[in-house]
């Protein structure tokens, strides 16, 4: 069963996390919280949002950024991942591919990186 | 850990409270794992690195740490898992990258992928989670996130379910075959509504599965306790078990012992994207009958005596070296 955390729950695990400011992310979008479908009264969060709201008040106390510009560098965080993922999954296809055709896509890499 | 949190940070004794915190950011900066998402060892470093700030950024236990009241192993910060950990995977709901995986869209012609990818790059849907303010005069609607709960069998088979959206807006939801916990599903266009003519956010459904009575999951196989009785074990036979498809008949081979795994290959979960399913793992478990007769009684009785066999005997001898 997928864990899912209240916000309460959230203020106890996620250090630097106050109520205000995770009305702000919530504001900015910036995490996503899950509605419950079967009778979960409230607002629910997943591990994936706890470590990102983790992240999120580093990148604030830390790293010293504002609203603005921590926007900006989620963003750019998450297209970051999209995009190790699809190269991720395009490895992963050309890796069950034949040898002849690995060694075509091989040719063409080295000679478009050369 | 023991090092000294003044050198981890790289600064003297007589460092100021200012100057702490420059150089822990200069440091958070150049070592937190989520920004540098190649580096294994940025774990290790950051973890150090917070550890000594910790204990310096209070003023009050930076004097407990420099009269030697306390050591800097009382600073060390549990386990944790940092944004990487989950980012790069595919149900993570903040990063668009369902371009090989939609189960909606199209699936399998390069062409089709790599044109989604475009079009989602593409800047004219929009980026991740965190959302640009302002994209031309149109915006796109806010994604939402729903949690669902899928009955087993629903998840390893497929399913059609519906869920109830905000707004008594009733969808139905195709759960495809093998679906994991934890899986989120991508319904583009559920989401909240688009402005100044952009297009609806996504409705993000994410699953968790519910445990069955009977099957167990462990990625593709499905596990299951198969009772046999003890003449099926000796005899063998032919004996009927559940699998997520219906019953079928499985052989056991004479002789068998409690624990005796049997593979049914290709009843277990569809595997997406390929021809063949995962296995059933049928795990034997010799059951005595309810009630032992007479006649069984004083056979075992008899058999008892002139049997030497001992299935502890090594196992004792093993347990002494």
């Amino acid at each position: 069963m997928t864990d899912l955390f209240s916000d309460d729950h959230l203020f106890s695990i996620v250090p630097g996390l106050t109520p205000d400011r995770l009305l702000a992310f919530l504001d900015a979008h910036l995490v996503i919280p899950v509605v419950g479908a079967q009778g979960v009264a409230g607002l629910r969060f997943t591990r994936t949002d706890v470590a990102r709201l983790q992240f999120l008040c580093e990148l604030v106390d830390d790293l010293g950024l504002e609203e603005p510009s921590l926007i900006v560098v989620i963003g750019l965080v998450d297209k970051l991942h999209a995009a190790r993922s699809d190269l991720h999954c395009l490895a992963r296809a050309i890796e069950a591919e034949s040898v002849d055709v690995r060694t075509r896509i091989g040719m063409v890499l080295t000679r478009s990186v050369a | 850990m023991s090092a000294d949190p003044y050198e981890i940070l790289g600064v003297s004794k007589t460092a100021t409270a200012a100057d702490i915190k420059k150089a822990y950011r200069k440091l958070a900066r150049s070592n937190h794992p989520d920004l540098h998402l190649d580096d294994a060892a940025a774990e290790v470093r950051f973890k150090a690195i917070s550890a000594a700030h910790d204990l310096l950024k209070d003023p009050a236990t930076r004097a407990r740490f420099d009269a030697g009241e306390i050591d800097a192993a009382g600073a060390e910060r549990p386990p944790r898992q940092y944004y990487r950990d989950f980012a790069t995977g595919p149900d993570n709901p903040y990063q668009r990258s369902s371009g090989f995986r939609s189960p909606f869209g199209s699936q399998g012609d390069p062409a089709d992928i790599f044109a989604e990818i475009l079009r989602q790059r593409g800047g004219g849907g929009g980026g991740g989670g965190a959302r640009d303010e302002f994209q031309g005069f149109a915006a796109q609607g806010q994604d939402l996130r729903y949690a669902l709960e899928v009955p087993f069998l629903d998840a390893a088979r497929g399913a059609e379910m519906h869920l109830t959206l905000g707004d008594a807006n009733d969808i139905a939801v195709r759960i495809p075959p093998g679906a994991q916990d934890g899986q989120t599903l991508r319904l583009r266009g559920k989401g909240g509504p688009g402005h100044g003519g952009g297009l609806p956010g996504d409705a993000l459904i994410t699953l968790s599965v519910r445990p069955h009575p009977v099957f167990r999951r462990e990625g593709d196989d499905i596990l299951l306790t198969l009772p046999i009785t003890i003449d099926e074990a000796l005899l063998g036979g032919k004996v009927t078990a559940p699998t997520i498809t219906g019953p079928v008949t499985l052989t056991i081979p004479a002789g068998v012992s409690s624990g005796r795994i049997m593979r049914l290959r290709g009843r277990g979960v569809a595997r997406p994207g390929q021809k063949t399913s995962g296995d059933q793992l049928v795990d034997l478990k010799i059951v005595a009958p309810p009630v032992i007769d007479a006649p069984l009684r004083d056979f075992m009785t008899e058999w008892r005596k002139s049997q030497p066999h001992d299935p502890r005997r090594n196992l004792l001898i093993e347990a002494e070296t």
